[in-house]
């Protein structure tokens, strides 16, 4: 009902039930940012003075520092790895068989509908099998059967909606058939590519269950924050939580600003 | 480029994901299912085809207990995500495309950001010494702090607030779709706006309500981290149960058993929202 | 010598046959369309030219090389999409000079080259545009030069007037043609058109069903179709099953249910069941009754519609059957004065019949 005559009052309590939602999201995390200001040693809200303190403290904790790098580093692997991967069977399945394809398209991301725990589980018991379980060896397999079918859905998005005479446009005036997928797809699929790269950041940055059957004395950043949130709620942890926001909620940004995360990275069927 | 050529590169592209997935997703799977049906003796798994972890399973009266505390947990969630996630996909659908994008970044920012995080925000503000209960102790009006966490509520809550946007979007995507003449010709056919909203909009929706149910319900059956922070020991589900057998009993055919238990909650899920969303497509 | 050469191609899709043993030959600079209806396999042929389609069996040939086992980009065509394929992340002189990048030509060459081939569309004012800045003229300008850059053996054209307004589509129609023809390029044309195909060819093949149904000059098309799909195709309406009742030198009588009309239509056997065609601005009319002895047939006016230039008036005969007219819209048309429900006598002359 889009009309000028719907009503007013259905509509109002519509948005008011949307303002609580929007304030339910985005209150937590700001309450979060604010007190990892505190110059206190303990948590109140608001905090009764400000500093950068746990800032300072957890940006020269040891601790912190190497779980975080563990945690880029994997990111950092994985990210690039997922794309690949994930764009190639992205374009296997737009250009494959057409008998199949979505059998084939449901195995690709059906990663994404199995509970991380009994994934974890299984790729443990793999891990433990082949004496690989606290290693990259591990870590990054793992990460990337998560990560390909973010990669699958919003690079299969845009491939969906590219107009396959382009690529035979560019074929026709002389372009071999891989020179027709860099110079003309890649670039118009650009928007998917961005948005499958953040999502396996994310992802991977985030991960926890997997990692935390996997990991004996490697700690990435979600495990050290668990084991520090399970001993004590300090002021730190605020920090931490607050700085992983950033770096998320920048990449999150990115997507957003460039207005893809709702048609072409495909979240929205 | 002959049709076998198009079908081998196919295969050629698929490889790297299938040859993955037979490592860490489909080679794991069966591993489960072959362990579920072996034997757990003093800390000694011998393969076989025994049936006794399923007996345990169903028949220790505990872990089935578990297993539906999940699943009324799931299903709490799901009604909530509902509740919550429909009126904001309508106002979305009715808002100028700058107030639609400014929705869709307060919706979709928090899938994006850290889980743990958004936990850890949660006890901030629940927990014993959090924000709520220092409030209102300061103003009196409560002797002894308010059980916000570490029970059922605080698990909703919190999970709620991670899996909101994968109910949202959906519906979204599905209210989208709708041509709006559909409705402007109920109402000029008498129909009132609520019941233009049950007749024409809210069936058109089903495909969506029902992709973004099973989404929620299959990730809350799955989820870990946000009940251990947020319902500690008293709110005990089968995942929790689950990395409890495997990490501390070195159980593994029974930590199978209860995995392939899951496993069939959720394929149950995904075959009751295919149903419903062909019997929404024949209308 | 022959630019495109199509040997008994066939395109099979499992049981379903797009394009069933054509053959056809393109060249001297002469401009030929297929046309039919959708689903006749004529986009398929061009696809099967132009590389993105292998035929099933069959050999194409492109200035008299074997190409059927190349791909596009080794068989120097110029193709011209449907909805233009224009790359939307470059601006129009970097689509244009596509080509030459891929042919590795030198930069400076390259920029006079694009720079040629815009003034020769006229589109040079518009070098730095990206293409979803231009209107549907503008994009099919910059299609055709970026497909003439490269100076293909033969271009390649698939509906390009198709998501164009009728005016627009008029004046392109007129524009592309002239292009052509001074660039002397042989050129192949698909649309579904017929006016189209009418006004910009030199042979036109009618398909059906993946065959050539009529291979043929605009005017051998139009006026001779050589069977009943052509003609309606072509858009004839008075399409008509008739019995030969008697064949003399020059002269065919045939029998439309029961009424007589006589054809001049060579090729004629008595007593066998044709088809036959009357042209609707051929058909003469007067306001009366015709006399017993007359040869004209009793009528009476079922419609009339006004259509501007021309006057389209529905008759139905006596014998039981429809009949439409056209007459032009001059002041001394009989069509003008006439009112539905009028009796009329209707004089077909023998010119005016074709028997396919």
């Amino acid at each position: 009902m889009e009309n000028e005559y719907s009503s007013r009052l259905g509509y109002r309590l519509l948005l008011a039930i949307t303002a609580l939602v929007i304030t339910f999201l985005i209150a937590p995390l700001a309450i979060l940012v604010i007190q990892s200001f505190t110059a206190e040693s303990y948590l109140s809200f608001p905090p009764p003075s400000y500093g950068l303190r746990w800032y300072a403290n957890v940006l020269t904790s040891a601790d912190w520092q190497d779980s975080a790098a563990l945690s880029l580093l994997l990111a950092c692997i994985v990210t690039p790895c997922s794309l690949a991967i994930g764009t190639m069977a992205a374009f296997g399945l737009n250009r494959g068989p057409l008998k199949g394809r979505q059998a084939l398209y449901a195995l690709m991301i059906s990663p994404m509908v199995l509970p991380h725990i009994v994934l974890g589980l299984g790729i443990f018991r793999i891990a433990l099998e082949l004496n690989i379980s606290d290693s990259m060896l591990a870590f990054v397999p793992a990460h990337l059967t998560i990560t390909i079918p973010f990669v699958i859905i919003t690079v299969g998005a845009s491939l969906q909606s590219f107009d396959i005479s382009m690529e035979e446009a560019a074929q026709s005036l002389g372009a071999s058939r891989f020179g027709a997928v860099w110079h003309v797809t890649l670039p118009i699929i650009r928007p998917g590519l961005i948005a499958g790269a953040i999502f396996s950041f994310i992802i991977s940055f985030d991960e926890f269950i997997i990692t935390f059957f996997l990991a004996t004395y490697s700690r990435t950043l979600p495990l050290e924050m668990f084991s520090t949130l399970m001993f004590q709620v300090k002021p730190s942890i605020a920090a931490v939580s607050s700085l992983t926001l950033a770096v998320t909620a920048g990449l999150t940004a990115i997507l957003m600003f460039r207005g893809q995360v709702a048609g072409e990275s495909g979240i929205i069927k | 480029m002959t049709e076998a050529n198009e079908n081998f590169r196919a295969w050629w592209l698929l490889s790297p994901t299938l040859l993955l997935y037979s490592l860490t997703f489909l080679l794991p799977v069966c591993l489960l299912v072959v362990m579920s049906f072996a034997k757990f003796e003093n800390s000694v798994t011998s393969f076989g085809f025994y049936l006794d972890n399923y007996r345990k399973v169903f028949g220790d009266g505990i872990t089935i207990l578990i297993f539906w505390r999940t699943v009324k947990l799931s299903i709490y969630i799901t009604v909530a995500c509902v509740l919550l996630g429909f009126p904001v996909a309508m106002v979305m659908r009715r808002a100028s495309p700058r107030g639609r994008l400014w929705l869709l970044f307060f919706i979709v920012s928090p899938l994006l950001t850290s889980i743990i995080v958004r936990n850890v925000a949660w006890v901030l503000i629940l927990g014993r010494s959090g924000i709520i209960n220092d409030t209102l102790r300061e103003w009196g009006l409560i002797a002894a702090p308010l059980p916000l966490m570490y029970n059922t509520f605080g698990v909703v809550l919190a999970v709620v607030h991670v899996y909101l946007s994968f109910m949202v979007l959906p519906i979204y995507g599905a209210l989208q779709a709708i041509n709006p003449s559909t409705e402007e010709a109920a109402a000029s056919l008498g129909a009132s706006p609520l019941r233009v909203f049950w007749f024409v909009t809210l069936p058109q929706s089903l495909p969506g309500l029902a992709a973004g149910c099973t989404l929620v319900f299959i990730l809350s059956m799955g989820v870990y981290l946000t009940p251990v922070i947020m319902g500690g020991n008293f709110v005990l589900t089968l995942p929790m149960l689950i990395t409890d057998v495997v990490r501390n009993q070195y159980n593994w055919p029974a930590a199978s058993a209860m995995s392939l238990m899951l496993l069939a909650a959720i394929g149950a899920m995904v075959l009751a929202s295919t149903a419903v969303r062909r019997f929404g497509r024949q209308g | 010598m022959s630019d495109v050469e199509i040997q008994s191609a066939v395109k099979k899709y499992g049981r379903f046959t797009a394009v069933d043993s054509l053959d056809l030959t393109v060249g001297g600079g002469e401009f030929v369309t297929l046309l039919g209806p959708s689903g006749c396999g004529k986009t398929t042929t061009l696809r099967m030219v132009g590389g993105f389609v292998r035929p099933t069996s069959g050999r194409i040939r492109i200035s008299d090389i074997d190409v059927t086992d190349k791909p596009p980009q080794k068989r120097k065509v110029g193709f011209v999409f449907q909805n233009y394929a224009l790359f939307p992340h470059m601006d129009v002189a970097r689509n244009v000079g596509f080509g030459l990048r891929m042919a590795n030509c030198e930069k400076s060459l390259r920029e006079q080259r694009v720079s040629e081939a815009l003034s020769m569309v006229r589109m040079d004012h518009l070098a730095d545009r990206m293409p979803s800045q231009l209107s549907g003229g503008q994009q099919q300008r910059v299609a055709l030069a970026r497909a003439l850059i490269v100076q293909p053996s033969v271009l390649l054209l698939d509906e390009p007037f198709g998501a164009l307004d009728k005016q627009l589509r008029d004046h392109m129609r007129v524009e592309l043609r002239d292009l052509q023809k001074s660039l002397g390029i042989s050129t192949l044309f698909v649309t579904h058109d017929q006016d189209e195909a009418l006004s910009m060819s030199d042979r036109i093949v009618v398909m059906s069903e993946g065959k050539a149904a009529q291979l043929g000059s605009p005017s051998e098309i139009y006026e001779s179709p050589n069977s009943r799909f052509v003609a309606e195709f072509m858009g004839h309406s008075n399409i008509f099953d008739c019995l030969v009742e008697d064949v003399s030198e020059g002269l065919t009588r045939i029998s439309i249910k029961g009424a007589s009309i006589f054809a001049r239509s060579p090729g004629a056997r008595k007593g066998s069941t044709m088809t036959a065609m009357i042209r609707p601005e051929n058909i003469e009319f007067a306001e009366s009754t015709p006399g017993p002895d007359s040869s004209a047939i009793a009528a009476s006016v079922a419609g009339k519609e006004y259509l501007g230039s021309i006057v389209q008036v529905s008759l139905e005969l006596e014998a039981g059957f429809s009949l439409v007219a056209r007459q032009t819209n001059s002041e001394s048309a009989t069509t003008r004065r006439l009112e539905t429900g009028q009796n009329v006598a209707v004089r077909i002359p023998p010119e005016a019949v074709r028997l396919l």
